[in-house]
């Protein structure tokens, strides 16, 4: 999952001094290199679904636990493996609404409306396997959750909890 | 079409999809699904269709990996205790000493980073550890953290103002420079409340020693260039007309990079893990602004903007009444949501009346990312004050609840100003539009 999370992180780099470039060569030479912005959306949409799968296994997509924690702890740990798999059910429905799209834009062909005529079928496809990832993600989540269960409702608690504050504390000081 | 009871329904639905802890893009997509389904079926759903791929393929959302890569770069670009440094040079001589350093290096700070939870421990880190030697009021010391680290998502770059732009299709650049005037504003009203407390009462800072000569401070000033000089490239890039709001975030990218590697900060270590924290948090945005379109598709078809706008000629209410009931509103929602599930949950249902009523989406922008200041810092869930509780890791929570009034206090009082001078909102905006 880091390799993700790097890989991600190495294209909205590039990503950016791809569009500082096309500025330069756009101001000072008067010259246009055609297509950043279409890379960019397409760099956002794929990182974006894979990048759903790395933030799934961190735990990092927003909860509210404010009730949640006040709860007795095997409601808690019941909650937290259903949020897990509705997690996996949500982007099952993505990816379900993406395969519609991906299957469109085979049927007909479809190429962007822009100089690079990309086939959408490409983006669109890596798109996908990162929506497919994400709900993969979540429901091993979940499925860890339940394996970790045996041991205990604090080991579970450490799968799928949602991160305590001192937790977030030292991600942000890493 | 549905009644302004089915809306509400639906709205508490999806609260309680929230409270049982299902993540919350979960809970907005499900309500949306729940609502397609009870009053049109099935194929309804399908009709979002590839709305979901241009959604996430858009490139005004490119804007957000691009600044909060920037952010996650500077923070570990080295520059954190040189730029506190610095500020303690010229700010340590007003009444309250280093407490307005705090201010103003939570200010600069998170004008760039523009996540809350990252300013507090990072300024928290440096800026406690200073106080250890130093006889100040703790729970002071503990509420201009938490309290300056709320300026981020009003001051410009915002992540959140984007979200909200992009939600409710408002320019990108005129909320950012909505934000500037009250994220001046609220900063120099927390710094006056600081000066007021400590001419009161003495105790509550150290006198402040004799200043650095004059040639080691002007030395130190240069600290204070690289945020100072991302901002003003970053805002002149947009006003200036020659970049986008996602070409600027780019050019930030750039600077932070070149910054970082002028510092020696640069490696693959450091580069790596501000790529993970990036994709994390940018993913998690993501997710939460597709489930929210999709959930604001829903409600569109389902015509509860006309049901609430209905409800508010029923009532009568003027804007300023309805602006007044929604500070309530928020300030209770802000007691028990995440503020960012707050603005994105919320705007399904108020904007509809916002723009029945008038109300300039640009002005409610800036108000709305207001309140979620406040929620940031009010009890219970305030999570500024556990941030810098956790950093602190000592001591009571009660403390930073106690540190904390006077500027929960300022942000009512901004939040007034607001109302009753929207200019302090709109000049810029309309000078500069």
């Amino acid at each position: 999952m880091r390799i993700i999370g790097i890989l991600g992180g190495y294209a909205c780099l590039g990503l950016s001094f791809l569009i500082v470039v096309e500025i330069l060569a756009r101001k000072l030479f008067n010259f246009s290199l055609q297509g950043v912005d279409e890379i960019g959306g397409y760099v956002v949409a794929i990182t974006g679904t894979f990048g759903m799968a790395l933030a799934a296994t961190a735990r990092a997509h927003t909860r509210i636990d404010v009730l949640l924690l006040r709860l007795p702890k095997r409601i808690q740990a019941g909650l937290n493996l259903l949020a897990y798999v509705a997690l996996g059910l949500g982007a099952a429905f993505m990816a379900y609404m993406g395969w519609r799209t991906l299957s469109d834009s085979l049927a007909f062909g479809s190429v962007s409306s822009s100089p690079l005529q990309v086939p959408l079928w490409i983006p669109q496809s890596l798109w996908l396997a990162g929506l497919l990832l994400f709900g993969l993600t979540a429901l091993w989540m979940a499925l860890r959750g339940l394996a970790a269960l045996r041991n205990g409702l604090d080991a579970a608690d450490r799968v799928l909890a949602p991160p305590s504050i001192a937790e977030e504390i030292e991600e942000a000081r890493k | 079409m549905i009644d302004p009871y089915g809306a509400a329904i639906g709205f508490a639905i999806m609260l309680g999809l929230m409270f049982i802890g299902l993540h919350v893009g979960v809970a907005m997509l499900a309500t949306g699904v729940l609502g397609a389904l009870v009053y049109f079926g099935p194929p309804v759903l399908l009709s979002f269709g590839t709305n979901l791929w241009s959604v996430m393929n858009d490139f005004l959302l490119t804007t957000i990996p691009l600044f909060v890569l920037l952010g996650e770069l500077l923070l570990r670009a080295g520059i954190t205790q040189k730029m506190y440094d610095s500020l303690t040079d010229w700010l340590s001589r007003l009444p309250g000493g280093l407490l307005h350093t705090n201010i103003g290096a939570c200010a600069m700070f998170s004008a760039v980073s523009g996540s809350s939870v990252a300013t507090a421990a990072t300024i928290g880190t440096v800026a406690l550890d200073e106080f250890q030697r130093r006889a100040y009021h703790e729970p002071l010391v503990l509420g201009t953290i938490a309290a300056g680290a709320t300026l981020g998502i009003l001051i410009p770059p915002s992540v959140n103002l984007i979200i909200y732009g992009a939600l409710t299709n408002t320019s990108i650049g005129q909320l950012f420079a909505a934000g500037i005037l009250p994220g001046l504003l609220l900063t120099l009203l927390f710094m006056v409340i600081i000066a007021a407390a400590v001419l009161l009462k003495p105790s509550l800072a150290e006198r402040p020693g004799p200043p650095a000569p004059r040639h080691e401070r002007l030395a130190r000033l240069r600290h204070l260039i690289p945020p100072l000089a991302i901002f003003v490239v970053v805002m002149g890039a947009i006003y200036g007309g020659w970049a986008t709001p996602t070409e600027a975030a780019a050019i930030g990218v750039v600077m932070a990079f070149f910054l970082a590697m002028g510092n020696g900060a640069l490696n693959f270590s450091m580069l790596h893990a501000a790529f993970i924290a990036t994709m994390k948090t940018s993913a998690m945005l993501l997710f939460i602004i597709t489930a929210a379109f999709f959930l604001n598709f829903i409600v569109g078809l389902l015509g509860v903007p006309q049901a609430m706008s209905r409800v508010i000629t029923d009532l009568g209410l003027s804007a300023t009444e309805m602006i007044l009931i929604l500070v309530l509103f928020y300030l209770v929602m802000g007691c028990f949501l995440e503020t960012l599930s707050m603005m994105v949950g919320t705007i399904p249902v108020v904007m509809p009346v916002i723009l029945h009523l008038g109300i300039d989406p640009v002005w409610f922008g800036i108000f709305l990312v207001i309140m979620m200041e406040l929620a940031l810092i009010t009890p219970p869930v305030g999570m500024n004050l556990y941030v810098v509780q956790g950093v602190r890791n000592r001591g009571e929570l009660a403390d930073v609840y106690r540190g904390i009034l006077p500027f929960v206090a300022a942000m009512l009082a901004m939040i007034g100003l607001i109302i009753l001078f929207p200019q302090i909102v709109m000049l810029l905006p309309e000078v500069l539009y």
